[in-house]
């Protein structure tokens, strides 16, 4: 199968809708299809030859946020010479109502197009349902993913129609099997990972647990792992506590396996704006026992069991949680073991398979994708400006 | 002489049937766009339904089931007739007896690689479904328009229809 995947956002930037589509590809790959992909970005060098540049991403305020998207001419002709150049049999476009190449991609194409929601909850990020372009779009999409039930009900909600739940995958395998950091892991520590000065990241929360932890265990410590900066973290923890902190500083895709090995627990206590919470896979992937706050998106991950929960936004009880398990090895191993039988539902090689029989749902037979130009102007205009 | 109020007057109503008329032409290209999606999608489910006919053959064929479950989808299999519109009744029926088979074959009704196909076949087929509702919903909800409907701006073009079909597929072991 010919197979065209856009990824709107920044391809330079680190991001989970990028490292998806990179997942993307290596399984398709794997499963000998052909795969390209087009997504905003500063140039094509050094980047392998399915990679095509959609045109440098540009910030835009946007809700009270910075957004890094492509739009303009530019990119408009190019998701057009790129729909022309590949007889794709069918386009897969992630997160088709940001303001970026996807939406171009959707508005410039047709045939058998499939949609992917990931993040509902960043509004700021998609037009409103009742734009009138964001209409269009939706009507073109013949097949819509959403990454998490949590997901589905918001956009179903948001936008409207009927979407099939398939989850973001992980490379089981890749993060099985890692050893620890050097020197680690050591008794009673606690890993946290993510942007450290984020507030839906939650670090606030598990730092107001901390003195009630360590008036039960003495000598728990903390981990922090990700970028931020340290001085302003130390800022807000009490001095007698703040030996317990280390920092690990950012952890790029390599290390992240063995960062997660590194600790006693993993704790995830984000308190917003997840949909789907792909870190949980990851560490039930590594074999860490997981305490994450009790979000929709992350007890639909965790199923119920496979992870301890506590109330979000609530020092006392991640306290209380941590505090049990830090005394329980069993109940450890036991989160471990179920964490290892749950992930199993998020094997990438599954998750592809379900991906390619959406593809084969929308295919009809005749026609693959190609350009659209009936009744619109902007579309007839931005051909007009090639010749 | 021409009054300047006329003027006015007439750049006014050109006007209001200009855009009178983009947002009919608008409506119209919608429709039309709308159309074209049902009917792939209708074509979708058909071709979904037939390869899923095959994928129970094959499993049948491979003898991995015990005879009665055989014996029952091979009934199942010759109902559906192979040519004409979808039969809701025969389909539904074929999945509700797939769900059950496989239960009473705990999960597992052939080699990985029949079993497989068998598992996307029914995977296809609730997707195309789910797909076509969603085309049909909307298309309906365009269709329903008043203005839609007292232009007869979709032309002669027929009610989109819903395929109401148990299409739900059936818990395979991994």
């Amino acid at each position: 199968m010919r197979i065209g995947i856009v990824c709107p956002y920044d391809w330079d930037a680190p991001g989970g809708v990028q490292v998806h589509v990179r997942d993307q590809v290596r399984e398709f790959t794997r499963l000998g299809h052909e795969v390209q992909v087009l997504a905003p970005s500063d140039g094509e060098e050094g980047k392998p030859a399915w990679f095509t540049s959609g045109g440098p991403a540009r910030s835009v305020s946007y809700n009270g946020s910075v957004a890094r998207l492509a739009f303009g001419i530019g990119p408009t002709r190019r998701v057009r010479e790129w729909i022309r150049a590949h007889d794709f049999d069918v386009l897969h476009v992630h997160e088709p109502l940001a303001p970026s190449l996807s939406l171009l991609a959707v508005w410039s194409a047709t045939g058998p197009i499939v949609g992917t929601f990931h993040s509902s909850m960043e509004r700021s990020r998609v037009l409103s349902a009742g734009n009138a372009i964001a209409q269009t779009v939706l009507e073109k999409l013949r097949g819509r993913i959403a990454v998490s039930e949590a997901a589905r009900r918001t956009f179903a909600e948001h936008v409207g129609g009927t979407f099939v739940v398939i989850p973001n995958g992980v490379d089981i395998e890749a993060f099985a099997g890692t050893d620890a950091l050097p020197g680690h892991p050591r008794p009673n520590s606690l890993l946290f990972l993510g942007r450290m000065l984020e507030p839906r990241k939650g670090l606030a929360v598990l730092l107001a647990a901390l003195p009630e932890i360590a008036a039960a265990v003495p000598d728990v410590t903390i981990l922090l792992a990700g970028p931020g900066d340290q001085d302003a973290v130390i800022a807000d923890v009490a001095p007698e506590h703040r030996e317990r902190i280390e920092f690990l500083g950012f952890v790029d895709a390599e290390r992240k396996a063995a960062t997660l090995r590194s600790a006693t627990l993993y704790v995830a206590p984000n308190t917003g704006g997840e949909s789907f919470g792909i870190i949980l896979t990851e560490a039930m992937a590594a074999g860490a026992p997981i305490v994450a706050s009790d979000l929709p998106a992350f007890e639909s991950v965790l199923d119920g069991d496979a992870g301890a929960m506590f109330r979000n936004e609530d020092p006392h009880d991640l306290a209380r949680v941590v505090i049990q398990l830090l005394r329980d090895p069993g109940e450890r191993e036991a989160l471990v073991r179920r964490g290892h039988e749950r992930v199993q539902a998020f094997d990438w090689q599954r998750v592809a398979q379900d991906i390619l029989d959406v593809y084969d749902s929308v295919i009809t037979g005749e026609t693959g994708v190609r350009e659209d130009l009936r009744g619109q102007l902007v579309g007839r205009f931005a051909r007009f400006l090639e010749v | 002489m021409i009054d300047l109020f006329d003027v006015w007057k007439v750049a006014l109503l050109l006007l209001v049937v200009i855009l009178v008329g983009l947002y009919l032409a608008m409506t119209a290209g919608r429709l039309d766009r709308l159309h074209v999606r049902y009917d792939a999608a209708i074509t979708s489910l058909e071709l979904q339904f037939a390869l899923r006919a095959e994928a129970v053959a094959e499993t049948v064929a491979e003898g991995a089931i015990d005879p009665v479950s055989a014996g029952l989808l091979s009934r199942a299999l010759a109902a559906r007739r192979t040519e004409g519109p979808i039969q809701v009744g025969a389909e539904s029926e074929l999945s509700a007896l797939l769900r059950e088979v496989v239960e009473a074959n705990d999960g597992v009704v052939g080699p990985p690689d029949v079993q497989q196909a068998l598992r996307s076949a029914c995977n296809r087929v609730a997707f195309a479904h789910a797909f076509l509702e969603e085309a049909v919903d909307t298309a309906l909800e365009m269709r329903h328009r008043p203005l839609v409907k007292r232009l007869g701006l979709a032309g002669h073009t027929a009610y989109p229809r819903h395929i109401r079909c148990d299409v739900a597929a059936p818990v395979f072991a991994d």
